[in-house]
């Protein structure tokens, strides 16, 4: 309950802005953007379509958008990725799909 | 996966969503929505949720803060802690002791039964039709006007006789036909709520009323941009203590329907004590 973690349920639309200093998981619909100060991660049933900006984000889900992330992307071998990626680390398993422009800041 | 399978959604503290949420499941909301709600479940608006937006959900329960609309389905329960403002539109309204509510109330359920009463009752009443599903407030308020505006008949008299049937319907219920009574009631549970629609509906009833009261209604305005400072700089925690709800004694009389008991002792009892003294 208190488990600082919210859930958006396969139910729930949003159209909009999300923010959030807890980890996040989303199964139903976003569409808009989503700035998180930790986790993020969108579900098998999720469908996001959306700018995001987070610390670590998994993906087992849809997503279209590009991310920016302080720590970690990752895409799981369900998930389907559309957009570009800005983290430090990117994990795509075997299996994922993804589209787009990886950038892991080599300096 | 198994694990995130629960049927409701749980929006926490630190979470604040921007936009609009759609929901075919169970929403508890413990953080901040400046979104639009529709669900066609539950919307549970929890002791630090702020939601500043119109909320339209098959039944609503708040402890929280909600600043906006309420049209519900089913049915809108207000507990101890909640701070409302807006309209609250539901067939079925609960408002627990200690919750504090600025807006009118509307209860389909009671337009219709007043209506019936209205066309039962054509003789005292009026013989212009109360629009139609306006029911009770326009009703009241059409009343003394139509006579006027009809003739020079005795419009004062007309017009001091015409509510006092009314009221003694709304209140107790003495002079109402009670076939139209037993019908009303009916569909509706429990008796509590039937008080807090009657002066809910009197309470509407007389804002409008005065017409001419741009006073009360500058006050309002007032309140209003009050709560939503408020309200706004709540940030996270709302410290809805600091909501007020100015003091204003008409507003009470909605929720203190059941408050009225506890409350009238002391009164009654300040009475005798300062008699003695003197």
């Amino acid at each position: 309950m208190s488990a600082e973690r919210t859930i958006l349920g396969p139910t729930l639309e949003i159209e909009g802005e999300i923010e959030g200093s807890e980890d996040l998981v989303i199964q139903g619909k976003v569409n808009g953007r989503i700035v998180s100060k930790k986790s993020l991660t969108i579900d098998q049933t999720g469908d996001v379509n959306a700018t995001v900006t987070t610390e670590g984000l998994a993906v087992s889900g849809k997503l279209n958008g590009n991310v920016e992330a302080s720590d970690k992307v990752e895409i799981r071998r369900e998930g389907t990725m559309i957009g570009d990626i800005k983290a430090p680390r990117v994990v795509i398993a075997d299996g994922a799909k993804f589209k787009g422009r990886v950038e892991m800041g080599v300096d | 996966m198994a694990d995130f399978k629960d049927k409701c959604t749980i929006i926490g503290p630190t979470v604040a969503i921007r936009g609009k949420v759609k929901a075919d499941e169970d929403l508890v909301i413990r953080g901040r929505i400046d979104a639009s709600i529709s669900s066609t479940k539950l919307v549970h608006v929890d002791k630090d949720g702020v939601v500043k937006a119109n909320v339209e959900a098959e039944s609503v329960l708040i402890s929280g803060v909600v600043v906006g609309d309420i049209t519900a389905t089913a049915r809108v329960e207000l507990m101890g802690t909640a701070r409302v403002v807006g309209d609250i539109a539901s067939p079925l309204l609960v408002i627990n002791d200690g919750a504090r509510l600025r807006g009118k109330i509307d209860m389909p359920a009671v337009d219709k039964a007043m209506e019936e009463r209205y066309v039962e009752q054509p003789k005292a009443a009026v013989q212009a039709k109360p629009a139609a599903v306006a029911a009770a407030p326009h009703a009241l308020a059409a009343k003394p006007i139509e006579p006027a505006a009809k003739g020079k008949e005795p419009i004062k008299p007309a017009d001091s006789a015409i509510p006092k049937p009314i009221m003694n319907e709304l209140g107790t219920d003495k002079v109402g036909a009670p076939r139209v009574l037993g019908k009303a009631e009916t569909p509706r549970k429990p008796g509590t709520i039937q008080p807090v629609v009657a002066s809910g509906a009197a309470d509407s009833a007389r804002k409008p009323l005065p017409g001419v009261d741009p006073k009360a209604a500058d006050k309002d305005r007032d309140r209003d941009l009050d709560i939503d400072a408020i309200v706004d700089s709540f940030g996270i925690e709302p410290e809805v203590e600091e909501i007020e709800m100015g003091g204003d004694d008409d507003m009470l009389s909605i929720y203190d329907v059941d408050g009225a008991q506890s409350q009238e002792p002391t009164q009654v009892g300040g009475g005798p004590l300062s008699a003695k003294k003197n």
